[in-house]
């Protein structure tokens, strides 16, 4: 029999989801600031519209504060699956009255792009909005990259923290506590911040010769992009507008940096020989590793570049842009198209395995692929080796760990869901007559949180294969579990007793 | 009043018609590279986003999508995405514009601009980075100010909003307050 959830349990939902709202009015301010030392007076008008109705949300729901705030693990889900579909709305409210967007849909499914990281767009003239817009695009990636539940946990603690934590598909402790977790990663980001908006300044002032406001922008918007793995750029050319190698390489380091679970930065910062012991690190190096030799190979054969350095340089920035699930380029829509046969397979296989577990980048996760790999490389060798023959199950992973059967079954699951995904979006994509190659890398483009676009993404597209890519945003994101939790309390609510 | 200051030069100084009727159009020249690579051709367009120099020239954006001719700000038209493409210009012919003008950003429709030069599809000289190597620039009008869009009522409503949430919160804490009061 299924149980309908009581009036409790949404009183409870409520109330966490109204604190997450605190958090974008708090962000809003940011792009405020710039709106009004820019005197874009519209651009203001609608950040203190959204900052008021967010707070104004999330007061309404204090009422809801439980006497004991500890959630259950499914309330924690289900608040997260609502958190990401709550924040993008109130994130579209600047991009939709900017203007640059045809439909309300569309400014809609820019901040869903912008708050799971994608960085799949659909707004117009790109290269006339207002600064303090673009800077919001910015923070839009950056507070989904960081964790929007992770914000709100630093800000106010409370009861049921770890499912809301887990919710958000981080399933990693670096200390006791979630707080001293989120502590630690926001810690991390600050020094990256820090250095990452630095040197832009630096190469963009003094190599490219910008403007050093204009540089400081540029440092800003693409810092949050880059190391929050999002991809959107203050310029319709995304990275190729900097023509310039040693901006490209600062990016590169943000993504990577981005792409690594904040696990992997305490290693790192402990001795890189902690981190090249783990499983997730050595899956990570060899698909990397493997699907850069398969785009030069399949680059090579198409003959773009004639020559090895211009092959290399551009083959690697997409590379790196599509397994960290950034979605940067150095080279336009047009262009990728042209990179037919497997240079494209290279890439659409980087974007699909994505980066580390619980970082900001999406795709199916480099421990689940080495986990998928270990098992049936065990099972193959259970099929081989004399009966009887004693299988070792251990793997390393911050410290010795077992896969048991549940672990192996779960991430093949897992995996498994991700491939399903990417399938239901490119048949939606092939339905509306999209050659299949192109429906098949927008579509793990979108559900891989990646936004490398070979230009199916576009003001004029159907709206279905619009709603389709956005829910694949959102579902990739959590992956998986929140969603699901969020669907099962819908239909016990429908269907419960 | 919009005055068309015309500061052409060439720097090749060849002889002939330095900017033959008809320039192509970016989106063409992109969606047909192999076609258009190592030939000259010419390009009209807003100069947009930032002058950067590096390299030995200045490196500018040109777009000649739907916006460069109706700015959204001017006519609210939405049009689709920006088209543009990357200039690559010798100091000597830039800087004649670049006294006089600033490039196209918010509020602002930049220079439009005529460009003629050879188009470098990745370029192995700049490892495989895609431009125009401009050998002739001219200036076709200049850049003026976009009207700024009317505010509305949204930052009014946000002060209200914001004001109620304070209300909201402020009560209850007052009745928070008096609860743990006679729990005492």
């Amino acid at each position: 029999m299924l149980i309908r959830p009581q009036a409790s349990d949404l009183k409870l939902i409520s109330f966490q989801l109204g604190r997450v709202l605190y958090v974008v009015g708090i962000a809003g301010v940011i792009p405020l600031i710039w709106a009004l030392a820019d005197r874009d007076w519209h651009s203001a008008s609608s950040f203190i519209f959204m900052i008021g109705l967010a707070l104004a949300i999330a007061a309404s729901v204090e009422r809801f504060r439980p006497r004991d705030e500890h959630a259950g693990w499914h309330h924690g889900m289900v608040t997260v699956a609502l958190v990401w579909l709550a924040v993008p709305a109130l994130g579209a409210i600047p991009l939709a009255l900017s203007r640059h967007y045809g439909r309300v849909l569309d400014a809609y499914f820019d901040a869903m792009s912008g708050v799971t990281t994608t960085g799949l767009a659909l707004i117009q003239d790109l290269d006339h909005l207002a600064p303090s817009i673009n800077v919001w695009r910015s923070a839009l990636q950056f507070l989904g990259g960081q964790g929007i539940v992770l914000a709100a946990l630093m800000f106010f603690g409370g009861g049921g923290v770890l499912a809301l934590y887990h919710g958000e598909a981080r399933d990693e402790r670096i200390f006791p506590s979630v707080g001293s977790t989120a502590r630690f990663i926001w810690s991390v980001s600050l020094f990256h911040a820090a250095f990452g908006i630095t040197a832009l300044w630096v190469v963009g002032s003094f190599v490219l010769g910008f403007d050093p406001f204009r540089s400081l922008f540029h440092a800003i918007t693409i810092f949050m992009s880059a190391f929050d793995t999002g991809g959107f750029a203050p310029m319709s050319t995304s990275i190729g507008y900097y023509h310039s190698i040693t901006y490209e390489a600062v990016i590169g380091v943000l993504m990577v940096a981005g792409a690594l679970s904040f696990g992997a930065h305490y290693a790192l910062w402990r001795g890189p020989r902690n981190l090249l012991r783990n499983l997730e690190a050595r899956a990570i190096l060899i698909t990397f590793a493997g699907t850069l030799l398969i785009a030069f190979v399949g680059l090579a054969a198409t003959g773009l570049y004639t020559d090895s350095f211009s092959l290399a340089r551009q083959g690697l920035f997409q590379i790196l842009s599509a397994h960290t699930g950034t979605g940067f380029a150095t080279v336009q829509p047009t262009d990728l198209v042209l990179w037919s046969g497997l240079a494209f397979g290279g890439i659409t296989l980087a974007m699909s395995f994505g980066g580390m577990g619980s970082s900001t980048a999406g795709g199916v996760k480099a421990l689940r692929i080495g986990l998928t790999v270990r098992s049936l490389w065990n099972l193959i060798k259970e099929a081989l080796l004399p009966e009887g023959t004693v299988i070792s199950e251990r793997y390393w992973q911050s410290t010795a760990k077992v896969m048991r059967p549940e672990l192996a079954q779960s991430v093949m699951t897992i995996s498994l869901l991700y491939v399903g995904l990417y399938m239901l979006g490119a048949a939606v994509g092939i339905a509306y007559g999209v050659p299949l190659q192109q429906a098949m890398f927008e579509s793990v483009s979108a559900a891989a949180n990646v936004g490398l676009s070979v230009g199916v993404v576009d003001p004029g597209m159907p709206v279905l294969l619009e709603v389709v890519y956005l829910l694949q945003m959102w579902i990739g994101r959590l992956e998986f579990v929140a969603v699901f939790a969020l669907i099962g309390f819908a239909v016990t609510w429908v269907i419960g007793e | 009043m919009r005055k068309v200051i015309t500061v052409f030069m060439t720097m090749a100084l060849a002889a002939g018609p330095a900017f033959p009727a008809g320039a192509t159009e970016i989106a063409e020249i992109l969606s047909n590279p192999d076609e258009w690579a190592g030939r000259d051709i010419e390009v009209t367009g807003e100069l947009i986003g930032d002058f950067g120099r590096h390299s030995g020239a200045f490196w500018l954006q040109m777009n000649d999508g739907p916006y460069a001719n109706n700015p959204l700000l001017e006519t609210g038209l939405l049009l689709g995405s920006n088209v543009g493409i990357t200039l690559r210009v010798p100091p000597e012919l830039f800087e004649q514009i670049a006294a006089v003008e600033q490039p196209g950003g918010y509020r602002w429709r930049g220079p439009l601009v005529h460009a003629i030069g050879e188009f470098r599809y990745h370029d192995p000289d700049r490892t495989g980075e895609t431009y125009i190597a401009v050998t002739g620039l001219e200036l076709v009008e200049p850049g003026y100010h976009l009207p700024s869009e009317a505010t509305g009522p949204w930052g009014a409503i946000g002060v209200i909003l914001a004001a109620v949430a304070g209300w909201v919160l402020l009560q209850h804490a007052r009745q928070r307050r008096r609860e743990r009061r006679l729990e005492d």
